[in-house]
């Protein structure tokens, strides 16, 4: 996509008043780098780019700047499933946002393959796990992660020690995972920032698969449907009859 | 240090036969922060009671854990007992040694040592009870009745007899409901108008009651004591005050052959109308899709004749707002529509009837005053054939259930026809004939000995026309033959079912309903006629098919409820609800969505940290159950519970896995 395409954009929304500022992205410390950048006023939109630097999903940085008006998001698909499902619950208002949409272009690195069995599986988990610092760059990229309090950082009671360590690292991230079930966009940020290299994506992506095959629904994809665990049918399936 | 007492019941044997009560008292005795144990034969009697008071003194307990029964049956009385010691209620835990013990299991040694860890838990989880406190919540002393039948009717008299002032809302122009329409009442034949009209006009009568007729509930909201109910006031073109209900504007209408809903359009109305000559109000409405002046701009009859200038042709819909502090619904039923049923000829052949239009047939002020004359060309009929389950106890067309009233009516039906046409033949065809009431029984043996009706048990299959009779064609499966009767007219006891928008009005009242859109009670037992919402009641058929007696006591019953609720000038809430930490609520509306009760609000509040204005949830405690669904929903824990906090339950946890972390 052309960046004076983006850069027009921005301009016509802010000269328009439609929103206060644009958040896209501007070079970072070096050529290989790009960084967030918060666009507040016509003239500044020469310093949005737009090429394969540019990965950060922006989707978190809504929530704080809708509250002071309107904004815009340059976003990619998975990106702007974040910026819905923000709107499903409640975080932002469905007028104070409006997307830039750009192609998803992103070299995405290949997955690791998991394993079939699942005592395969869980040694593959319990060795990613003994890699946790929990330094939660995860949980703070995380545009689902919006919680003024996460459960972790919780004294009274207190699900994890302090200490790092595998059990308590499971604890936080399965029970993280399960905190985004039918809510995440597969932006793979929580992968993308973990600084030692935990594949973290991949346990939100299989409760999801779980939420489509039972539910039929894609997290983010309608601003004005409610969020599949906030409803009830009576024609919901049994989890009793799906493995529980 | 907590002071803890542990008291285990035998329940009789219920326990003690599978559980070692005296061992596990012993052990339990020695659990941290224990203090006393002791067992006891029954400990719910009075003397039970006075061990845990007495204990409760002599030992300064400050908690108390009962290992005994279910907590559904028997919290309620030991939070009354240590009340009782000058504890706070809520200091009590109860460890269910029975229904989740000894009535499931059948070995001795491992159920002991099962009740013995049920025990620990519960000591573990007092331990960190805290004490809890009732709130009072002002009360609106003033019950809507949603639905003009006899249900309706018999509560709005009921409450408004207990001093109460009452809101009676009715769709249709005239109180009344199925029961108006019908001829003489089973097992003792009264004519039901002879003791329906009578109530009819107590109820326009006492100054206590406000009649909102062709009037409907748009809105409800709030809680118990404390509704707020919108209701549409449809414009009957007809002013209330000035009507004097002289019938001159009906009896001039040149409208004419619109088919009475009353009648069950086998009679006529004109364009302005009251259903029948006893409804009340006696004050006419305009059916506005069949007036003259409203659909020509001609015509103004009406307004012409009318000597009080009553005809307000520019009148428009009211939405009155009445405070209400309790809701008694009865909206009644409505018959099923047999069209599903293409074998029986519906809508083909003019005398296949069904069981409400026979009704109108016999009775005395329908449309043909009373005798039986067939439709097609009204004639006597000289053969009858009458169907039972007609969509009832039919999965196949219908519905599963019985409609509990249809043998009753049918025997009923059979005997007036063969009273008023002493030479007619009364046919029944029938699956069981279910006669369980009072006087029930005994009133279809009448109709078969003394009257002669004809039963025949089994089911018809096909119904068809041939020499200007109705052949009905079925099997009498006793005598194990096919039988065909050649009838002069055929009525199909139809099913009753749900009223359309049940689905609507139970949204709206936020209470539930069943597979078949019948409203749900709270207890099929022991709450018939409350709903899970409280200070919302059901009267009748809108909650299952019922007959007249049982929906009278259901509507007395539901009237007497909310006499009870009006009896106190507050509302006590329920202190084992859930509240929100606002400071952490992130306004994500999870819990409010999934609230069965709804009642979760969002509202505005600031936020501490930032100074600026955030949402967050707020839990209405006057609609609040405490069933958790909240608390378990929220990612941040910030939706929490009173009586079952995370920490308590973690503590009951750790009891169990004997682990000491320390969360």
């Amino acid at each position: 996509m052309d960046i004076q395409e983006i850069r027009n954009k921005a301009k016509r929304l802010l000269e328009s008043g439609e929103v206060k500022v644009v958040v896209g992205y501007e070079r970072g410390s070096t050529e290989s780098k790009s960084t967030p950048a918060f666009i507040e006023s016509p003239d500044d939109v020469d310093r949005l780019i737009w090429d394969a630097t540019c990965v950060n999903n922006l989707a978190a940085y809504a929530i704080q700047e809708a509250k002071n008006g309107g904004v815009a998001i340059i976003a990619r698909d998975c990106d702007a499933r974040s910026i819905v499902m923000l709107v499903q619950e409640h975080q932002l208002d469905k007028d104070a946002v409006r997307v830039i949409e750009v192609p998803d272009e992103t070299q995405w690195a290949d997955d690791p393959a998991l394993p079939e069995s699942l005592e395969e599986r869980r040694a593959f988990w319990a060795k990613e796990f003994e890699k946790c610092t929990r330094c939660y760059a995860c949980r703070q990229a995380c545009p689902g992660c919006f919680c003024n309090t996460c459960f972790i950082d919780r004294i009274v009671p207190r699900w994890a020690a302090k200490r790092a360590g595998a059990s308590d690292a499971w604890m936080f991230h399965v029970t993280r995972a399960m905190h985004q079930a039918g809510r995440c966009g597969d932006c793979r940020e929580c992968s993308r920032v973990c600084p030692v290299g935990i594949p973290v994506h991949l346990l939100a992506r299989e409760i999801e698969t779980f939420v489509g095959e039972l539910f039929d629904y894609k997290a983010g994809m309608d601003m004005d449907a409610d969020p599949v665990l906030g409803t009830f049918t009576p024609e919901d399936p049994d989890p009793n009859e799906h493995g529980g | 240090m907590a002071r803890i007492g542990v008291f285990v019941c035998w329940c009789g044997s219920n326990i003690a036969k599978m559980v070692d009560v005296k061992k596990a008292a012993e052990i339990a005795g020695g659990f941290p922060n224990v203090v006393y144990s002791a067992d006891y034969k029954y400990m719910c009697s009075d003397p039970g009671q006075n061990i845990v008071k007495d204990a409760i003194r002599e030992h300064k307990l400050d908690r108390v854990v009962i290992g005994s029964c279910s907590p559904r049956l028997h919290e309620p009385t030991f939070q009354r007992c240590i009340g009782g010691a000058d504890l706070n209620p809520y200091m009590v835990e109860m460890a269910n040694l029975r229904e989740h013990c000894s009535w499931v299991h059948d070995d001795r040694e491992k159920a002991t040592d099962k009740a013995i860890d049920l025990l620990r838990m519960a000591v573990a989880k007092v331990a960190s009870d805290e004490p809890l406190y009732t709130t009072k919540l002002p009360l609106t002393k003033r019950a809507l009745v949603i639905g003009g039948g006899i249900a309706g009717i018999q509560a709005a008299l009921d409450i408004a007899n207990a001093g109460y002032p009452v809101t009676l809302v009715e769709r249709t122009p005239s109180i009344g409901g199925h029961m108006a329409q019908y001829d003489k009442t089973f097992p003792t034949l009264d004519c039901a108008a002879c003791i329906l009209t009578p109530k009819m006009v107590d109820c326009a009568s006492n100054p206590n009651i406000q009649i909102l007729s062709y009037s409907e509930v748009e809105d409800v909201s709030g809680f118990v004591g404390n509704f707020e109910v919108k209701i549409r006031k449809r414009a009957r073109s007809v002013n209330f005050e000035k009507c004097t209900g002289c019938g001159i504007c009906y009896s001039k209408c040149p409208v004419r052959k619109i088919p009475n809903e009353f009648d069950e359009g086998i009679g006529d109305r004109r364009a302005i109308y009251v259903p029948f000559p006893q409804a009340v109000p006696n004050v006419p409405v305009i059916d506005r899709e069949n007036c003259r002046w409203f659909k020509e701009e001609k015509c103004r009859a009406c307004e012409k004749l009318c000597p009080s200038q009553a005809i307000e042709y520019d009148q428009e819909d009211e939405i009155l707002t009445e405070k209400i502090g309790a809701i008694v619904v009865a909206t009644g039923f409505k018959t099923w529509d047999h069209s599903a049923i293409g074998e029986y000829g519906y809508g083909k052949y003019k005398d296949v009837i069904t069981s409400l239009q026979f009704e109108r047939l016999t009775n005395a002020s329908g449309p043909t005053e009373g005798k039986v004359a067939r439709p097609s060309d009204g004639k006597t009929p000289e053969t009858v054939v009458f169907l039972s389950c007609v969509g009832s106890r039919d999965e196949n067309h219908g519905y599963p259930y019985c409609s509990k009233v249809c043998c009753m009516y049918n025997a009923k039906q059979a005997l007036l026809l063969k009273d008023k046409v002493h030479d007619a033949n009364a046919y029944v065809f029938y699956m069981d004939i279910r006669a369980n009431g009072k006087g029930y029984e005994e009133f279809v043996k009448r109709t078969i000995e003394d009257y002669g009706a004809t039963y025949l048990r089994g089911r018809v299959s096909r119904i068809f026309e041939s020499d200007g009779k109705l052949i009905v064609r079925g099997a009498d499966t006793l005598a194990g033959v096919p039988v065909e009767i050649q009838a002069d007219m055929v009525v199909l006891a139809t099913a009753m079912e749900p009223q359309t928008d049940a689905k609507e009005m139970a949204r709206k009242l936020g209470v539930s309903t069943d597979q078949h859109n019948w409203f749900t009670e709270a207890h099929p037992k022991l709450a018939p006629v409350e709903a899970l919402t409280a200070g919302v009641y059901f009267a009748g058929a809108c909650q299952y098919p019922r007959d007249i007696p049982d929906t009278v006591a259901q509507a007395s019953g539901a009237a007497s409820k909310v006499a009870v609720l009006f009896s106190k000038d507050e509302i006590t809430s329920e202190p084992m609800i859930a509240y929100i930490q606002e400071s952490s609520c992130a306004g994500c509306h999870l819990c409010a969505s999934v609230c069965p009760f709804t009642a979760i609000d969002m509202v505005e509040v600031t936020d501490p940290r930032t100074k600026k204005p955030k949402m967050v949830a707020r839990v209405n405690a006057g609609i609040c159950h405490g069933c958790g669904t909240c608390a378990a929903a929220c990612r941040s824990q910030s939706a929490k519970l009173r009586g079952f906090e995370d920490t308590q339950i973690l503590a009951e946890i750790e009891a169990l896995a004997e682990i000491t972390s320390g969360f």
